[in-house]
């Protein structure tokens, strides 16, 4: 009987040691450690169950005299869905010699969040005093004695939270491929108050798939999120799976996302309303320079549009403009200049027309614009990406041109 | 006699230590030595408490650390309990090569078995394992140990 074995070496000794008390709570009332050579544990888990409790097999004697014990707990701290809570003293079972008992949490439906204060005893109610508690058959209460055989102390950690669902998403994307990535989460640890545990992030475990295929690609363990970018074919998807782990292993749930190179959309139906006006504005003069410009002034053009699942915004940018006065006369103009400028303001689009012509010269305008697309990909934007260019014409204007005759007149 | 106090003389200031003669320089641990001097007693702790014994352990522990592990694995040993790990990953979570003292943090499945209950489930767990480091002989040796308590663990 435990009672009976030799006083064993005091040594605090532990697979994991921890000084008792070291949580914050002390030690309870009636706790007597005589004889027993008070092995302490600290014992780190996700199981709110605390299967790794090792106190849990440890109930049973060594006498057959009297043959029996009944079995004490005292437990602090979240056990019972209360964090900073006490129990008393708990009577846990009877034990029989030389039979051997379970107990842990789940027996009285209990268990772990955070940190739980766990001490066990036998109730010395054979021989009284043995702390200087009680004594042989007084009204006072006989010492709660330290198990002499197992882990009386045990400091229990249990994280079973998971951390917070990483959110992965597209960082950029190309014509010929996609780059994925996502933010860092935090663990978030479990119980509460006084008896919160976190046991903090370790690690992300993170691979792409590619269409239908299971492959695992890119698979790997990282500290921190990195940056992945998985080459594709047109059409082709491919998903960034995520997951994140604290450092007891308790695993966040797989957050995926799923991005594809980017395929240039086609070249929307462009139209803008310009037309050529003139200074001087009814006709012109032959011999003179007449001043030309786009009325309005060409500005951006801008389509938003989906294609292949993905929204686009495609803008047309007014780069230069070519103009042809009708008298075979031509301008090419690469810049803004070309659009001209609206009368009084000189104008850089100028033409002398050298005959007359009462019907009218045709005089037209084609604006050049360079087209990018822009792709729009979970709220961020890739791009731009050039789409091409195109050239879209101005309203021409009939220009009709005189002849200036000069004529002598005679003043008197 | 004058003789033998001369050669006695000779002898002795032969024998002194110049004053400007170097002291004896302590190597400084490096990280990577740290590292792989936790990572040597790590193994052989894990082997010892899962049964093998402590008779490897005085190839790196000393001092305190091995008295105190050498009783622990006794212990242990006469109760029929085995501590074992698998699936272990570690890292150095500190270093300090002034005072010679690291933090290894350990990260694994562990279980107790006992006579009683020979196979019992695998459970994850973390701990952060201390020592404190000291030269002697040529080689670094782990004097000193103690698993930390969770609120005394390294967070990096």
């Amino acid at each position: 009987m435990k009672r009976l074995t030799s006083a064993l070496a005091a040594a605090v000794l532990a697979m994991w040691p921890a000084p008792a008390g070291a949580a914050g709570y002390g030690d309870p009332p009636g706790w007597c450690t005589r004889y027993s050579d008070m092995w302490t544990s600290t014992v780190v888990t996700n199981d709110p169950l605390v299967g790794t409790n090792p106190e849990r097999n440890t109930f049973y004697g060594f006498h057959p005299d009297p043959g029996y014990d009944d079995w004490y707990g005292y437990f602090y701290g979240d056990f019972r869905g209360r964090p900073g809570d006490s129990s008393g003293w708990v009577k846990l079972l009877h034990e029989n010699y030389p039979d051997h008992y379970f107990w842990n949490f789940a027996t009285n439906g209990w268990a772990v969040h955070g940190h739980v204060k766990q001490y066990i005893a036998y109730y010395n109610w054979t021989f009284g005093g043995q702390c200087g508690i009680g004594s042989y058959r007084s009204l006072a209460p006989p010492p709660f004695m330290a198990d002499q055989y197992g882990w009386p102390v045990v400091d229990i950690y249990v994280d079973s939270v998971p951390p917070y669902d990483p959110q992965p998403r597209v960082a950029a994307a190309t014509a010929y491929s996609v780059t994925f990535t996502w933010d860092p989460v935090a663990d978030r640890g479990d119980g509460a108050g006084p008896d919160f545990f976190e046991a903090g992030m370790d690690h992300y475990t993170s691979w792409i798939t590619t269409g239908s295929s299971s492959a695992l690609l890119q698979l790997a363990s990282t500290t921190s999120p990195r940056l992945l970018t998985q080459a594709l074919a047109s059409n082709q998807t491919a998903c960034l799976h995520v997951q994140a782990f604290d450092r007891l292993r308790n695993a966040s749930a797989e957050r995926v996302v799923c991005g594809q190179a980017l395929l240039p959309p086609p070249m929307p139906a462009w139209s803008a309303a310009m037309q050529v006006a003139a200074a001087p504005s009814r006709a012109g003069l032959a011999g003179f320079a007449t001043w030309f410009w786009l009325a309005p002034a060409p500005q951006p053009l801008t389509v938003a549009e989906t294609y292949a699942g993905l929204r686009y915004a495609v803008t047309a940018m007014p780069v230069g403009a070519k103009w042809d006065f009708g008298d075979g006369g031509q301008a090419d103009f690469s810049n803004g200049g070309g659009f001209g400028l609206a009368y009084p303001a000189p104008s850089a689009v100028r033409h002398v027309f050298e005959t007359d012509d009462q019907a009218g010269y045709q005089v037209g305008a084609t604006v050049r614009y360079d087209v990018t697309y822009t792709a729009l990909i979970g709220g961020t934007s890739f791009g731009p990406n050039p789409l091409g260019s195109i050239d879209l014409p101005a309203f021409p204007l009939t220009y009709p041109v005189q002849q200036a005759q000069p004529e002598l007149v005679m003043t008197t | 006699m004058r003789i033998v106090l001369a050669l006695l003389t000779l002898f002795l200031a032969g024998c002194a230590i110049p004053a400007n003669a170097p002291a004896a320089v302590k190597p400084l641990l490096s990280r990577d030595g740290a590292e792989r001097t936790a990572f040597k007693g790590d193994d052989l702790l894990r082997a010892a408490l899962a049964g093998a014994g402590a008779d490897a352990l005085p190839s790196l522990f000393r001092g305190r650390a091995l008295t105190t592990l050498r009783l622990q694995v006794a212990r242990l040993t006469e109760r029929g309990v085995l501590f074992e790990e698998r699936s272990v990953s570690r890292r150095l979570a500190r270093f300090d090569a002034a005072s010679g003292e690291a933090v290894l943090a350990v990260s694994s499945e562990y279980r107790m078995a006992t006579r009683e209950e020979i196979n019992p489930a695998w459970a994850a767990t973390e701990r952060q394992w201390w020592m404190r480091f000291e030269f002697d002989a040529g080689s670094w040796w782990i004097v000193e140990q103690q698993n930390l308590p969770p609120d005394r663990w390294v967070h990096t």
